[in-house]
């Protein structure tokens, strides 16, 4: 734990990631004010004791909009890194094992994701399937799956050159039994920092997608979404844009920043260079 | 002495007033203006669009008779008119002299052949009744039209003021939805897909004054902040139809430009599909009409800008009848009246936003937040225009959505069952026929006023305000319409004070 601490990168990002996390949890029992509710004598005002983020166009609370964003950010990024760790790990584990043709089907089926651009397909996914948060997070998650076949794959490989694994194979132990046994919690550092910069980007990207009216919809609150309706308010009411741009910002660079230490810390080539 | 003050200051103020009102428009220039929407196509006989009417009609089309910036009808192409005792034989005198944009002559044979084609079966006209109401047409000479009805049709002028009236050439008309021919003060130049359409003084047009501007271009911006980035920058002179109400403050402040607030025809309503369960129950309906504070609506959806209605009718068109009052915001009354439609606990609905108005997106945020409070859960959903058009406009595959429309005496759309909110009344149909063949004006005030009353009592749509006509523009651009009485953005008496 003391490794953890003494890395700068590592206390940042995690000081800021639970922060985030610290206040989607806590808008789950408890908001401000509740964040949907419109209030016409109050739209528009600026930050004040009653509203410290001040209210948008509807006259919503908008640091009660920020944190229930918080929520929605943080279950996209859970559910993106989820599924691209399933599948892309899955995938991964069989093509390391099997090699061969099923090695080359994986990989190149995750040349061929990785050959779109990311935002633009995940356009075109969710103009297809139609505009929600769950279709955004199809999108993303789909996106994840080579990220993390391509890496399991790679690590593994180098697992399955170990001595160790020759030893498993020749008391006899079955392949999946190896993978279960040996591989997996051996590759299970690189999976985590993955994982963590992941999530951060699934946040950008759901923001991203949000903004373009693709991702949540409303009236549910998305960094993203706030930004796009802050769009023609913005020279007047600068704040309606600042502060879900701040939350976005601050999320995106706590859990980069965690993923940052979190390589520097466990990755043992990195720890050797020290 | 201070009376001599008083007397100086009042004749040098006198002075300056009148010196303001013979102020002799300036000619030249030429004005680049911004609008929300690139028309499908510029044929306005052949489509229903807005877009359309919005940049060709008055510029480059003109009908027999022509609505004013103050929703009047005055003279187009007929110089003058008269109505038969009993208000079916319409008897016009048209200009003479008057040529399309490539020199075939305008005239009453033109005229005929215009009126027939958009009775014709098989017409893309998208109002073909407006023509078949004619049982005969005449020519007594080139320039007398005589058109005789099957019936009363007390709208009949207004309708042949749409753009869905206005004259085509007879030899000249066949590529008219992509290089458009007509009589009007401007002739077509060029249309760049997905940026422009540009006109120029036609020379030879039958007023020798008019127009003013040497060139008008249209710019097609649909993203608001772009429109006002673009008026900023100097790239247009003027936005015909801010999308934004909430900027029109801000860029008012500026002295290099004004906004003009004035009204439209555009009710915007929550259109409400009365066939589907539980829409189809009068008292669901009013019960939503009580849910919805329009005072507040108007705030939070259009900065404050716009005007509330109470049924489906401009307070800015003649008959109007205030029907405001009739649903005041009681939120308790609307409970009540849910409870007795059998929805003691509210129950849940989805409404269809098109995407492309911003102002529909934010009214169906806003409203969904008010029938949220009675109980009434609005799951909203953004569709595309073309979806919207195409599931809600045409298969009525929704319970609610939000629209304005834009046409000006349209109520009639209620009188057909077909039409998306599928609202249908024997008791609507026979007051709009009354008044529709009503020959006195206070007739047609009594009718039109019942059909208002009639859709009001039903609620059978979400009546919540007018849409404002909100225009900003240069300071020095003189005589844009302030009120939108007709869908046009008529460029003919503008001109630049510089």
């Amino acid at each position: 734990m003391r490794r953890f601490l003494r890395n700068k990168n590592f206390t940042l990002g995690f000081a800021l990631s639970a922060a985030v996390v610290l206040m989607a949890v806590v808008s789950l029992v408890w908001t401000p004010y509740d964040g949907n509710r419109m209030n016409a004598r109050e739209r528009l005002q600026g930050p004040s004791w009653a509203h410290p983020l001040g209210t948008d166009q509807y006259g919503r609370d908008t640091l009660s909009r920020v944190m229930t964003g918080a929520v929605n950010s943080i279950i996209v990024g859970l559910v993106t890194v989820a599924i691209g760790l399933t599948i892309g790990v899955g995938l991964g584990l069989l093509a390391a094992y099997r090699g061969g043709m099923t090695d080359e089907a994986v990989m190149r089926l995750s040349d061929l994701l990785f050959g779109f651009p990311a935002v633009l397909t995940a356009i075109l996914i969710t103009s297809i399937l139609g505009p929600s948060m769950v279709n955004a997070m199809l999108a993303i998650g789909i996106f994840y799956i080579p990220v993390f076949a391509r890496l399991t794959r790679a690590v593994a490989r180098v697992v399955w050159e170990r001595e160790y694994i020759t030893a498993a194979r020749a008391c006899g132990i079955g392949e999946w039994a190896i993978t279960r046994r040996h591989v997996l919690p051996n590759i299970l550092s690189p999976l985590l920092i993955q994982g963590t910069i992941q999530f951060a980007v699934a946040i950008l990207a759901e923001a991203g997608l949000s903004y373009l009216g693709l991702g949540t919809q409303p009236p549910h609150a998305s960094w993203g979404r706030m930004l796009n309706e802050a769009q023609t308010y913005m020279s007047a009411n600068p704040w309606l844009a600042i502060f879900p741009g701040l939350a976005i910002a601050w999320a995106v660079l706590g859990f980069n920043l965690l993923g940052d230490g979190l390589r520097d810390t466990l990755d043992p080539r990195m720890v050797r260079m020290r | 002495m201070k009376k001599a003050m008083v007397i100086v200051l009042v004749m040098l103020v006198a002075a300056s007033l009148s010196w303001a009102a013979v102020e002799t428009p300036k000619k030249g220039g030429s004005l680049v203006l911004c609008v929300g929407d690139e028309p499908p196509g510029l044929d306005p006989t052949a489509s229903a669009s807005a877009a359309i009417d919005r940049v060709v009609y008055a510029n480059i089309f003109e009908g027999l008779v022509k609505v004013d910036r103050d929703g009047k009808l005055v003279p187009g192409l007929a110089a003058k008119w008269e109505v038969s005792a009993d208000a079916k034989v319409y008897t016009f005198q048209l200009r003479k002299g008057v040529a399309f944009h490539n020199g075939e002559p305008f005239n009453a044979q033109a005229a005929k052949w215009n009126l027939e084609r958009g009775a014709a079966e098989g017409t893309k006209n998208a109002h073909p009744e407006f023509f078949r109401i004619i049982e005969k047409i005449e020519t007594p000479d080139d320039a007398t039209l005589r058109l005789t009805l099957k019936e009363v049709d007390a709208l009949f002028l207004f309708r042949m003021a749409e753009g869905d009236s206005v004259m085509l050439p007879m030899k000249g008309f066949e590529n008219t939805a992509a290089a458009p021919i007509g009589t009007g003060p401007f002739r077509f130049l060029e249309w760049k897909r997905g940026d422009s359409v540009s006109m120029e003084r036609n020379p030879a047009y039958w007023n020798p004054q008019l127009p003013y501007l040497d060139k008008v271009t249209f710019r097609f911006i649909k993203d608001p902040s772009a429109q006002v980035a673009a008026l900023r920058a100097g790239d247009v002179d003027l936005i015909g139809w801010l999308l934004a109400p909430e900027l029109a403050k801000e860029i008012g402040k500026d002295k290099r430009f004004k906004v003009l607030s004035g009204a439209s025809t555009s009710e915007v309503v929550m259109s409400t599909n009365n066939k589907v369960k539980p829409f189809d129950n009068q008292l669901v309906r009013q019960a939503m009409a009580h849910a919805i504070d329009r005072k507040a609506v108007i705030e939070l959806v259009m900065s404050g800008y716009g005007t509330i209605i109470g049924s489906h009718w401009p307070p800015v068109t003649p008959y109007y009848k205030d029907l405001t009052g009739r649903f005041p915001y009681d939120p308790k009354k609307a409970k009540e009246l849910l409870a007795k439609a059998g929805y003691p606990n509210g129950f849940d609905a989805t409404i269809k936003l098109p995407a492309i108005y911003p102002y529909s997106q934010r009214a169906g945020e806003v409203i969904a937040d008010m029938l949220g409070q009675v109980g009434i859960k609005l799951k909203i959903e953004i569709v595309e225009w073309g979806f919207w058009l195409d599931r809600i406009f045409k298969q009525k595959e929704f319970e609610l959505s939000m629209i304005g429309h834009a046409e000006a005496w349209d109520i009639g759309i209620y009188a057909n069952p077909n039409y998306y909110f599928q609202y249908d009344s024997q008791e609507f149909r026979d007051a709009y026929a009354k008044a529709l063949k009503a020959a006195t004006e206070g007739e047609k005030a009594k009718w039109f006023g019942r059909c208002q009353e009639i859709i009001a009592e039903d609620a059978v749509n979400g009546f919540l305000f007018l849409a404002p006509a909100l225009s900003a523009m240069k300071a020095e651009l003189t005589n844009w319409w302030q009120d939108y009485p007709t869908i046009a953005l008529d460029c003919t008496q503008v001109w630049w004070n510089k």
